[in-house]
């Protein structure tokens, strides 16, 4: 009887502890932490998740492509371009994305009349846009030249939206602005490639989804301007890109990467401290069509969700700690820390593992940093709760310490 | 009877297995031939298939083809040479990395830091050029320090963390000024592979950083010289040669002196601490 008490005692005050740290952890969450000494810190958390391991390497979807999608790196000039699209129609794609806006006519008449001409009655090409918004955060989409309200129903922005400088984790699949809804690149071209895959991405109804990437350049058909040719000359082309999704873009296959449209992914080998662009915007979008396409989808789990777990581990946690003061008078705080450590080393792998195997990913940053109070803050509340006891006889384990 | 009907199924299928094809040719470009057993070799053709005791041929450096397997998996071949296909698939390929094996490599890094010790890092804490905080943004250091001699495949340039900067520009230029990359990042801290950067028959460079917020306009640049390992190799070989003295502690800091006043401060640093563990 009086073990089952005493049981029931210790599980009511691991709850208040648990509640005293939770909201610790508000309390320090309020800071904004402007000041210097933080930055460092700040810096190097800022672009850091540690799911980007899973991605990290070339060596995610190696030696498996996907067949769906095919990428041609883009002519050098506007006539050349446009002498492409009417090479890659030639051979019945089901869909040409052309990522790059063409913002005012220029002084290659042909090269402009061309596009025109290329853009004329062609349903089966999604044009890129821009979405813009200045310093008074008004927004706005930039099209090419010959935009015209047809051509904006085929139309989709081809920025990533966010930081430039940051790591490409997420995308928009739809922005909301004037009362009008634009749908991104990669979600006209599986409008127009699988409708069914479409209303699946509208009905999820998500704001921002996590990109899946499958990898870099090598996981997709690929060809340079050159090869396009060769290929086309020697019969190549045609059972590459029949019913497929071209992707016009930039890139480049030989020599060195070119800073222009280059992007930081997860992809990237340095996983903190990421120091050169890995990705072309055009293996972006391939790869967000890609996931769309396939269905690996990253379920983002909520904050809630994420509070809940880190409710769930701080209590069990507490409940150990006090289960050793139940015990001893004084446990050594020593091994607390130890095991505080190793339970966060394990319990990121096994989200990471998770996020892994089922592509589930849970905020890590509310339940690694509540566990990393815990210890610290029992002894601030064993303290409070010492004092409570003096003070209004508060009923607590550490009474007799 | 039954032991007939299985030599004969066995037999079957066996020459059946045997007349599979191990690939089909993908996409080609060049001149590509294959050679079947005992026939003469033929230029190949898109889709056709290759069996395990053909032979591939790639005649001249820039012919290349991809073939696919029944697992739908790529294989590329860019390098001028003959090719059994029976040996194929015993190309190695990329080490693929578990998430255990990359997580828990992460955490061993992160926490305990096995390579604290090597000499980057003592460079690091006794150059003293980084970590804490610059007032005044144009308060400009950093490593590579000006006329540094550097070799290998990475470089590490890092700077101190500038007073109200969350964005640096790291600009490389090359002898004549023209500008050779231009970065915006938010570390203070920039790896780069040569192939980012190197310039064919350029091995001079000069690299600058500054805030993106509050630029300072014309600030000094540091100046670099690219050198290929066996040149670095020799010229500090060179230099070492060149050094005569008494005892190993003047001797060590004679070539640390003659190898920084060259540029090539990694390698002094090296011959300083053993100049110190000498002492």
């Amino acid at each position: 009887m009086q073990h089952n008490k005493r049981k029931g005692s210790l599980l009511v005050e691991a709850v208040v502890a648990t509640g005293f740290i939770m909201l610790c952890f508000f309390v320090i969450d309020l800071f904004p932490f402007k000041f210097e000494l933080a930055k460092p810190i700040k810096q190097d958390l800022q672009d850091f998740d540690v799911y980007d391991l899973h991605f990290s390497g070339k060596n995610i979807g190696r030696n498996t492509g996907d067949s769906n999608i095919v990428l041609v790196q883009l002519g050098n000039n506007r006539g050349e371009i446009a002498s492409q699209i009417e090479l890659l129609k030639k051979h019945q794609p089901a869909v040409i994305g052309v990522d790059i806006i063409f913002r005012d006519s220029s002084e290659d008449r042909a090269g402009d009349s061309a596009l025109i001409e290329s853009a004329k009655g062609a349903g089966s090409i999604v044009w890129g846009s821009l979405f813009e918004y200045d310093t008074s955060d008004k927004r706005s989409l930039t099209s090419s030249f010959f935009n015209t309200p047809d051509l904006s129903q085929r139309s989709g922005y081809i920025n990533f939206i966010g930081n430039k400088y940051s790591v490409n984790r997420t995308f928009t699949p739809f922005l909301k602005f004037n009362d009008k809804e634009y749908g991104s690149f990669s979600a006209r071209i599986l409008e127009r490639f699988a409708p069914d895959r479409y209303e699946r991405l509208r009905n999820r109804n998500n704001s921002v989804e996590t990109i899946n990437y499958k990898g870099n350049l090598e996981s997709f058909t690929n060809f340079s301007a050159k090869e396009l040719n060769f290929y086309d000359e020697t019969g190549q082309l045609e059972p590459k890109i029949r019913g497929k999704i071209v992707l016009l873009g930039f890139f480049n296959k030989e020599g060195s990467d070119v800073l222009e449209d280059l992007h930081f992914t997860p992809l990237n080998e340095r996983v903190s401290g990421r120091s050169f662009p890995d990705m072309y915007g055009v293996v972006v979008h391939a790869n967000i069509i890609s996931m769309l396409l396939e269905k690996r989808y990253i379920q983002t789990k909520s904050a809630l969700f994420s509070y809940l777990l880190s409710v769930l581990f701080t209590f069990l946690f507490t409940l150990y700690i006090f289960s050793r003061y139940g015990k001893k008078a004084h446990p050594s705080h020593l091994l607390f820390i130890l095991i505080q450590i190793v339970l966060i080393i394990l319990l990121t792998w096994l989200f990471l593992l998770l996020f892994s195997h089922f592509n589930i990913k849970v905020n890590l940053l509310p339940i690694i940093i509540t566990m990393a109070l815990s210890v610290e803050m029992i002894v601030v509340y064993q303290k409070l709760a010492r004092w409570l006891h003096k003070k209004w006889n508060y009923p607590t384990l550490f009474s007799k310490q | 009877m039954k032991i007939q009907l299985l030599v004969l199924f066995l037999s079957t299928g066996l020459f059946a297995n045997a007349q599979l094809p191990e690939y089909f040719i993908d996409l080609y470009m060049g001149d590509v031939q294959v050679i079947k057993p005992g026939k003469k070799p033929v230029a190949i053709k898109a889709r056709m298939l290759v069996f395990p005791e053909d032979k591939l041929i790639l005649k001249k450096e820039d012919a290349r083809v991809t073939l696919v397997n029944k697992e739908q998996q790529y294989i590329v071949l860019n390098k001028k040479g003959n090719y059994k296909v029976a040996e194929l698939s015993g190309i190695p390929r990329q080490k693929t990395t578990g998430i255990t094996e990359k997580y828990f490599h992460l955490v061993w890094e992160e926490l305990l830091d096995p390579g604290q010790s090597k000499s980057s890092a003592t460079f690091k804490n006794i150059a003293g050029s980084w970590g804490g905080v610059s007032r005044g943004t144009c308060d400009f250091s950093g490593i590579p320090a000006d006329n540094t001699a550097a070799a290998g495949t990475d470089l590490e340039f890092r700077w101190p963390t500038m007073d109200s900067t969350k964005r640096y520009r790291f600009t490389l230029f090359d002898a004549g000024n023209n500008t050779v990359l231009e970065l915006v990042i938010r570390d203070t801290m920039l790896v780069l592979s040569n192939k980012n950067f190197l310039r064919q028959g350029e091995n001079m460079y000069y690299w600058h950083i500054e805030s993106v917020e509050a630029p300072c306009g014309e600030t000094p640049k540091n100046k670099l010289v690219w050198l290929s390992s066996a040149e670095y190799q020799r010229k500090t070989d060179e230099l070492i040669r060149m050094i005569k003295a008494d005892d190993n502690t003047h001797y060590n800091l004679e070539i640390c002196k003659a190898l920084a006043d060259n540029g090539f401060y990694e390698l002094a640093l090296v011959y300083f601490k053993k100049a110190i563990e000498n002492k």
